[in-house]
């Protein structure tokens, strides 16, 4: 015979964490083979006969019939012969197979146009407060712009982005509300202007608690955009903005564009409009698609600031080709080929004009063309740019305490 | 009375036996409810309490029992059917989606069908394919029925309790995992209302969103993740049907974050539902993308090696938190 | 009896001595821990399916249920890949995904071993309609128990078969109970076959304690079958032990138990064998070794052999070459991994 080893109580369910010895079967000195009963345990749950695990001999019982025992404590020592098949070798759970590899399959090539990635949180805080997520460096998963990221960006007074969107790129000028915002306000500039030139009044309206968004429109400063009809021009700028309920301003043909965004204004403000009258200045038109700003400074009744005037040449250079379209939309020979007063009579928002009684670009009796529900403004003194040289009357148009 | 210590399977069977003792129309019908005192146990001394009239042993006929059920809860009866395992649901599918969860709407609102359908699901016994499933997501995409999922003590008996006060079916899922599992019952106070969920610990980085035996593996998960400086929220929602996702909605916003973890199969299954509500509703707090963890989609194997492996366990739980919140890869996403 | 049938009981014998033994060995395999859980479905009672498995031909097939292993063994499965499967294995018949109540060998003709109760049965059928459109001389052969016998598919089924003269045969393993429920409380007849005779079906019961019994009425049955007359037969037998390895059958009294394992076929078997003289105790001891040292290998086998690879887990959801299922840890990586 060889060696003597002790029995454990089997593990008989999973629950089960000791079992009650039951009858005892074998008795001290008896031999037993591989099969037969020894004992019987009774568990939560069932009574099982266990039985010998190989041929063998019963040396001694260490328990009693009806006492309680742990699981894989000894019951009994048994003599058995050669290698215990107990002890085969368990190749099996020493080798738990590693998990399946798993290479990910990388995007190949970048998505064209796509959005710069940003969590969904951190779009809808850059939203609200009008911060262009494509000048961000993200910190977050693979470049990830998240809300910390905005957080921890300086809040600029003022911050500028491109509006990717089918129609192009929409550059937008946007200043930030000085304390609780109050509304904000759209503005819309005119033929051979940009963005730019609403600087003063935009800051005096930020600092009446507005927060002021100006696109360039299609065709001029920093946008890239082949619209040239003022729907297409209006669809571009609907595209690249955030769909909020604005105050809208439009400035000459800017308020030809805004009689097209009706249906997204809270109230409407039209200063020198476009589309009102049949007159325009056609020598004023033509000097500027010339680039001869001398003559275009005379008919505006102000000086165009230098930076401006290097500017508007370059630009002259570089987009000829689509401000020529827009000026032959909007007018041909001194004579406006558009109107939107059918457009104003049928607002159901507030809207205001304002007119400069001087006016060389265009006539301040357009005024009387315009529908009894639009209040209207002639201001004394010369020049198409009401905002320049009016700067505070017209931000306080805006303003609700002031009487419109 | 003061809450005492007791195991699941005691839970359930304390809410049959008041609510047997409270209510007369109450039955109970299934395959070994009676003598055997129930594949699990939950309906043990019944028989001798209530006699054979209102425990009643059934034959093998799973279609037939739910039928007569269905038939019984229409005429002033309220029974509960236990079904052994919920993957023997296959067989009575017309009588519960097509019988007992359309009967009020399709007849106008003139007749309910009050039954509690009593099954057991999930893994964890090496019972293989046609005894491991987590089918809850059959049942919630049927209108008409109510389904739910209780993981503790004490909502294993309220939750029953209630259940057989409901008037339309009510399809009571619970796990095999859990029987034994011990834990207070406070017969005074539920852990929420019907068709509430719970936030059984509060966090602040991320919600982990579950029901069933993974509420447990969640809590694991969060205990580790607390050790590593990550505070997981976990909710309870207990009631799959009616849902209340309020409350998923109320902490997503304020974590920013979200996992929800089932035992089911991913495909189809209940976490996308959750997953979905969450998105719509949170789209604008989320700073990562909705994830779900679930059961593999494949069938349960057999060998514990690979059934252990085929639903989320908390170590599984607790590394995708920690990737998902710190950026920490787990080593198999080398 | 013929010199031939007496070698036939011989044979019968010897089937029937290693489906126990085998099913004694399951038993071990759950003591030391190995098996894959505790749903193991004992056939110890029910040996005489080998008459029945004797009668079918090369080419038939059949399905199981989830009390199975005597069935597999006596159609010449191998019991070291049974018991690995038992056991969860990478070389089980399954691959370690079935487990106890699966275990099928589809080159033995088998269509499957099912854990929901009836749910092979109606599968005869469709093998039936298959063989006969195909004109192969094959019958289908649907083995379930007692507790079967009260889903309605059983009668679906039957009444297809019956219809449609289909190779058709339901051999229902009547050992008393459908798990603790006995037949006289889950049936109001429990002369079963008579139902089958109503659907119009060949029905007859035998002793499931005397295997040739079982073997000469199931040549009967099958061969009616064979010729477009469905049958159903009843083995009428007693399950020795409980339902399930963990169950303490509550349910009925250890008298019964007693008087029950006395309808024993293997035992009534060696009996004819002594009696005949066709056999002496020492040739039936070196039977009876032989096929404990077959199944004590088989554990030890089984014990021994590797657990599949976590991988696996993936495989044979869908055909060999389809994309498998992604696992979730890929799907995570998808969205969590870095470096896109």
């Amino acid at each position: 015979m060889g060696r003597v080893i002790e029995m454990p109580l089997p593990r008989l369910g999973e629950t089960m964490e000791e079992g009650r010895i039951g009858m005892i079967l074998k008795k001290p000195g008896e031999a037993f083979r591989r099969g037969e009963t020894l004992l019987e345990v009774e568990s939560d749950k069932t009574t099982v006969e266990v039985p010998a695990l190989q041929d063998g001999v019963l040396v001694e019982w260490l328990v009693a019939s009806d006492q309680l025992v742990p699981v894989e404590s000894a019951i009994a020592r048994i003599e058995i012969e050669g290698e215990a098949v107990s002890e085969v070798k368990v190749q099996a759970a020493a080798a738990p197979a590693a998990a399946p590899a798993l290479r990910m399959e990388r995007t190949a090539a970048p998505v064209m146009g796509a959005r710069p990635r940003a969590s969904t949180a951190a779009r809808a805080e850059a939203r609200r407060r009008g911060i262009d997520l494509g000048g961000l460096q993200g910190s977050g998963r693979n470049g990830r712009i998240t809300r910390g990221d905005l957080a921890s960006a300086a809040r600029p007074a003022r911050a500028s982005y491109h509006a990717e969107t089918a129609s192009g790129r929409i550059f937008i000028r946007d200043w930030a509300a000085q304390g609780p915002e109050r509304g904000v306000v759209l503005l819309l500039h005119g033929l051979f202007a940009d963005s730019q030139g609403f600087t003063s009044l935009a800051r005096k309206l930020a600092a009446r608690g507005y927060r002021v968004m100006a696109p360039d429109l299609p065709g001029h400063g920093a946008t890239q955009s082949p619209a040239a009809a003022p729907e297409a021009i209006a669809d571009a700028i609907r595209a690249g903005l955030p769909p909020l309920r604005f105050h809208l301003l439009g400035h000459s043909f800017g308020a030809v564009v805004a009689a097209h965004l009706i249906d997204w204004a809270q109230s409407l403000t039209l200063l020198a409009p476009a589309g009102c009258g049949e007159e325009i200045n056609g020598a004023f038109v033509a000097a500027m698609l010339a680039g001869d700003l001398e003559r275009a400074s005379g008919f505006l009744g102000e000086e165009i600031p230098p930076d401006a005037r290097a500017g508007l040449l370059a630009h002259l250079d570089t987009h000829g080709g689509p401000l020529r379209a827009i000026s032959s939309e909007l007018a041909e020979g001194g004579r406006q080929r558009l109107s939107i007063l059918t457009r104003l009579a049928a607002a159901r928002i507030p809207v205001a004009a304002v007119f400069m009684r001087d006016d060389a670009v265009i006539p301040a009796h357009h005024a009387l063309n315009m529908p009894f529900n639009v209040a209207v403004h002639v201001l004394p003194g010369a020049g198409h740019l009401p905002h320049w040289r009016a700067p505070d009357l017209v931000a306080g148009l805006f303003d609700p305490r002031s009487a419109r | 009375m003061a809450a005492v210590e007791t195991t699941y399977r005691e839970a359930l069977r304390q809410a049959l036996i008041e609510a047997m003792t409270e209510d007369e129309t109450v039955f109970v019908m299934g395959e070994e409810v009676g003598r055997y005192g129930g594949a699990y146990g939950v309906t043990k001394g019944l028989l001798e309490m209530f006699g054979e009239n209102r425990v009643i042993d059934t034959p093998i006929a799973e279609a037939g029992i739910v039928g007569a059920a269905v038939g019984a809860a229409m005429t002033g009866s309220r029974p509960v059917v236990e079904l052994m395992y919920i993957d023997f649901a296959g067989l009575t599918m017309d009588q519960v989606a097509n019988q007992a969860a359309k009967s009020r709407y399709m007849f106008g609102g003139q007749i309910g069908v009050p039954m509690v359908l009593r099954m057991q699901g999930g893994t964890g016994r090496s019972a293989a394919a046609q005894h491991s499933q987590s089918l809850e997501s059959w049942f919630t995409h049927v209108p008409g029925l109510r389904v739910v999922m209780p993981a503790t003590v004490n909502d294993a008996y309220h939750l029953l309790r209630i259940a057989l006060k409901c008037p339309d079916p009510v399809i009571f899922i619970e796990h095999k995992g859990l029987y034994v599992r011990k834990g207070t019952l406070d017969t005074e106070r539920p852990d929420g209302a019907w068709g509430q969920s719970v936030i059984r610990r509060e966090g602040a980085d991320l919600t982990i969103v579950t029901y069933s035996r993974m509420v447990f593996e969640a809590l694991a998960a969060a205990e580790t993740l607390s050790a590593q400086g990550v505070s997981a929220e976990v909710i309870d929602i207990r009631c799959l049907n009616p849902l209340d996702d309020e409350t998923l909605i109320r902490s997503v916003t304020k974590t920013g974050r979200a996992m929800v973890v089932t035992e089911s199969v991913m495909t189809s299954g209940f976490a996308a539902e959750l997953s979905a509500r969450i998105s719509e509703r949170c789209f604008e707090h989320l700073e990562e993308p909705v994830l779900r963890v679930a059961g593999e989609d494949i069938p349960i194997p057999v060998s514990p090696a690979l059934e252990r492996g085929a639903v989320p366990s908390p170590q599984l739980i607790a590394e995708t938190a920690l990737w998902l919140v710190r950026r920490i890869a787990p080593s198999w996403a080398a | 009896m013929t010199a031939g049938g007496n070698k036939l009981l011989l044979e019968h014998y010897r089937t029937m001595r290693r489906i126990r033994s085998f099913e004694e060995r399951v038993n071990e395999l759950f003591v030391r821990g190995q098996s894959a859980g505790s749903m193991l479905h004992m056939s110890i009672g029910e040996e005489s399916i080998a008459g029945v498995c004797r009668a079918m031909e090369p080419g038939d097939s059949f399905t199981t249920h989830h009390r199975g292993h005597g069935i597999f063994i006596a159609r010449g499965a191998d019991p070291k890949r049974m018991m690995s499967e038992i056991a969860g294995k990478s070389d089980g018949y399954c691959s370690g995904k079935g487990g106890s109540m699966h275990i099928a060998d589809m080159t033995l003709g088998a269509l499957g071993a099912n854990a929901i109760v009836g749910g092979g049965i109606p599968h005869v059928v469709g093998a039936g309609l298959s063989y006969r459109n195909r004109r192969l001389p094959h019958v289908s052969v649907a083995f379930f128990g007692d507790g079967a016998a009260q889903q309605g598919i059983l009668y679906e089924a039957m009444n297809m078969a019956a219809l449609w003269k289909l190779p058709v045969v339901f051999c229902c393993i009547n050992n008393q109970y459908g798990m603790g429920t006995r037949i006289d409380r889950a049936a109001a007849n429990p002369n079963l076959h008579e139902r089958a005779i109503a659907c119009g079906l060949n029905g007859l019961t035998v002793d499931g304690s005397d295997v040739e019994e079982v073997h000469d009425a199931a040549e009967r049955i099958l061969g009616a079958a064979r010729n477009g007359m469905p049958g159903f037969m009843v083995i009428n037998c007693y399950r020795f032990y409980g339902h399930a390895r963990l169950d303490k059958s509550p349910y009925r009294e250890e008298s019964e138990e007693v008087e029950g394992r006395k309808r024993d076929a293997l035992a009534n078997a060696r009996k004819k064998l002594l009696a005949r003289a066709t056999a002496d105790d020492a040739m039936l001891m070196q039977i009876d070794d032989d096929a404990e040292a077959e199944m004590n290998a088989a554990v030890d086998h089984a014990v021994a052999a590797l657990s599949p690879p976590v991988d696996t887990m993936f495989r044979d959801v869908f055909a060999e070459g389809e994309p498998p299922p992604r696992p979730l840890r890929h799907h995570l990586s998808m969205i969590l991994g870095e470096g896109r």
